[in-house]
């Protein structure tokens, strides 16, 4: 600004003091009066949740009082006097409430870890085949996607359960997969690997070899991003970390399950209730993520497609280096809704009597010490926390891939 | 470029539905000129010009690069199109990758380069249309401008006999046009087979060695842009450069 040409405007406008004309005022007037009506209404607000949450305390232990209940969390290091048919860590009779929460918790992430992945897999290969250009595949999956979503989960956790499991042959005649996995009516036996008495050394080994790849990769990454041939160490740093896990797992034994009198000895037994939760958690999610696969794909222009055909690109190639990588931006909101749903549904677990956190804490551990209260809010707690994970993950993931729009 | 970068059309048609788009074009271009196409819109232009690398089918016709019929099988269309670069009016970069990847993606994959290699290249042509100070930055992040040369830049990183022009000029502002366009006339005056797709009639003028004026799916007049600007024989191209002009 030429001061000359603008006397007028800068005595009327930028203070008498003569203040220099570009120093910009921390706030306008607007920004100022925005935050002076935030800070109101945001203590407002607060003074009210205030106001609701001590009336709900004092009500609710005057009432526990008043029927001569017992409360706190010190029910936690009790004995909890049962059994888990199915647990990650050994869960006895003399364990407490505490571990009985701690092995209906990992039961939880374990169903919702293998659901997550292998519905997004699933889902993403349905997804695809519904805007394949070969009418028969797009059929197949449109088929699947309308008849799988418009049906209650309920009702596909019960059509495992009671129909398609218990179809399945006997432990003399289970199904075998090359005589190391056997599927029957009761469960689903796998091989799994013994450790050894170095185990400890062994699970060390291998996370050094994970945090090697990690670490290779992102040095390599920002490399990149810098414009700069990625250095050598990054290369040696995955392909270290990669020689080494494998040579770290060869080196465990398998134990393969082995048929025993009436039931299979050795390997891991996944209960029929796990197999036939994960399945329908799996089956019926996969049929929402293709449509999220299905409306991320579409989404992306045509133009982007021309343009890689006319560089001579064949079609899978296009699919994989420019269509889903830019699907995947529009399709992370859906898609961390979906998991949260996921997660949320395993719950379901209940119905087949798969011993879940739901299951052996909201339902077995409550009724048996009668803490509602507290088991309810670590429940909700625990739910809330995995679900705010979820939204974490996956708006980092869309902050790193977000585009510059002009 | 190559020698052999003829562009033959024999008696093409094309119908969308029930209406022609194209009607009997039959047309021969030769390697190492500037052909500018141009005409009212809809009258086939830029159909035309999308049949040439296949991304438009037809029903009626035949057309040939370098002697190769442009086939139907994808193997075919992907070996021509390695050949054949295009620009188009919206650029179409890839918005997920930086300017360099855009340049690179192509050569790397398709033609099996080294990173290092193709890296090069690429900063050598995105030099020569003068974005090279934005190599790094995310496609999308740049003016329209400056990704149109990109786009460009990414075409010619194939190494391509013929360079297509899809109205590389309609979708950006005067300033940036002239940007463009001085790559275009740089390109046609060393000696690139290229067919352009414009309203530009200034361009035309300057580098075309033969302007193609189309109407309503059928080529109508062609000549050199000296004839053609000067005494148009029919009444239609009048017609429409008269538009041009008076615009």
């Amino acid at each position: 600004m030429a001061a000359s040409d603008q006397d007028m405007a800068s005595g009327l406008w930028s203070g008498a003091d003569g203040s220099d004309a570009d120093a910009r005022p921390q706030l306008g007037p607007r920004q100022r009066w925005a935050r002076r009506k935030a800070i109101l209404q945001q203590a407002a607000v607060l003074l009210l949740v205030a106001t609701l949450a001590v009336l709900l305390v004092r009500n609710t232990v005057a009432n526990l009082q008043a029927r001569g209940l017992a409360s706190g969390f010190d029910f936690l290091w009790q004995e909890a006097g049962f059994k888990m048919a199915f647990s990650l860590i050994a869960v006895e009779p003399t364990s407490t409430y505490g571990r009985v929460f701690l092995a209906g918790l990992l039961n939880s992430l374990l169903v919702a870890a293998i659901s997550i992945v292998a519905t997004t897999i699933l889902g993403f290969i349905i997804g695809l085949a519904r805007v394949s250009p070969s009418t028969p595949v797009r059929l197949v999956a449109r088929g699947y996607v309308e008849v799988v979503r418009n049906l209650p989960l309920l009702l596909h956790l019960l059509l495992w359960q009671t129909v398609i499991l218990r179809s399945l042959p006997t432990v003399r005649e289970a199904i075998g997969f090359g005589d190391v996995a056997f599927l029957s009516n009761r469960g689903l036996y796998l091989p799994a690997p013994v450790a050894g008495g170095a185990a400890a050394i062994l699970t060390a080994a291998v996370m050094a070899g994970l945090a090697a790849i990690v670490v290779g990769c992102v040095v390599r990454r920002r490399a990149r991003a810098r414009g700069e041939t990625p250095p050598r160490f990054g290369l040696a740093l995955v392909a270290g970390g990669l020689v080494g896990n494998a040579a770290a797992i060869s080196t465990l034994d398998w134990q393969i399950p082995m048929l025993a009198g009436f039931d299979y000895r050795g390997g891991l037994k996944l209960m029929p209730e796990f197999v036939s939760l994960v399945a329908a958690l799996i089956i019926y999610n996969a049929a929402f993520i293709a449509e999220i696969v299905r409306a991320g794909v579409q989404s992306v222009g045509r133009g982007q497609k021309e343009a890689a055909l006319a560089l001579g690109l064949s079609s899978k190639l296009i699919l994989r280096l420019v269509i889903v990588p830019q699907a995947l931006r529009v399709m992370i909101p859906p898609l961390a809704n979906q998991y949260t749903h996921l997660i949320k549904a395993s719950a379901l677990a209940t119905v087949v009597g798969f011993p879940d956190l739901v299951n052996v804490f909201l339902g077995t551990s409550l009724n048996q010490t009668g803490r509602a209260v507290e088991i309810v809010l670590i429940t909700a707690f625990v739910y809330l926390t995995l679900s705010a994970s979820v939204a974490l993950a996956t708006s980092a993931y869309a902050r790193r891939v977000k585009l510059v729009e002009r | 470029m190559s020698v052999n970068a003829t562009i033959a059309v024999r008696s093409l048609s094309k119908w969308y539905g029930s209406w022609r788009a194209l009607r009997d074009i039959s047309l021969d271009i030769a390697g190492g000129t500037c052909t500018v196409l141009c005409g009212p819109s809809g009258s086939g232009k830029s159909t035309l010009l999308r049949c040439l690398n296949g991304l438009e089918e037809w029903q009626q016709g035949e057309v040939a690069i370098g002697g190769v019929a442009v086939g139907y099988k994808a193997r075919e269309l992907r070996r021509l199109r390695r050949d054949v670069g295009m620009v188009f009016q919206h650029f179409n970069l890839f918005p997920h990758l930086t300017v360099l990847d855009n340049v690179t993606l192509a050569p790397r994959i398709v033609r099996g380069r080294r990173r290092g290699e193709s890296e090069d290249h690429a900063m050598h042509l995105l030099e020569r249309v003068g974005v090279a100070e934005h190599a790094g930055k995310l496609s999308s992040a740049l003016s329209g401008g400056q990704q149109q040369r990109v786009a460009i830049a990414r075409a010619l990183a194939m190494q391509p006999h013929v360079l297509l022009f899809d109205e590389p000029t309609s979708a950006l502002d005067p300033e940036s046009v002239k940007e463009v366009l001085d790559v275009m006339i740089d390109l046609a005056r060393s000696g690139t087979t290229m067919v352009v797709v414009t309203h530009e009639m200034g361009f035309a003028r300057r580098v075309a060695g033969r302007v193609i004026f189309m109407d309503k799916g059928s080529i109508v007049e062609t000549g050199a842009p000296d004839e053609f600007f000067d005494c148009p024989c029919t009444d239609r191209a009048k017609a429409f450069l008269g538009d041009i002009v008076n615009r």
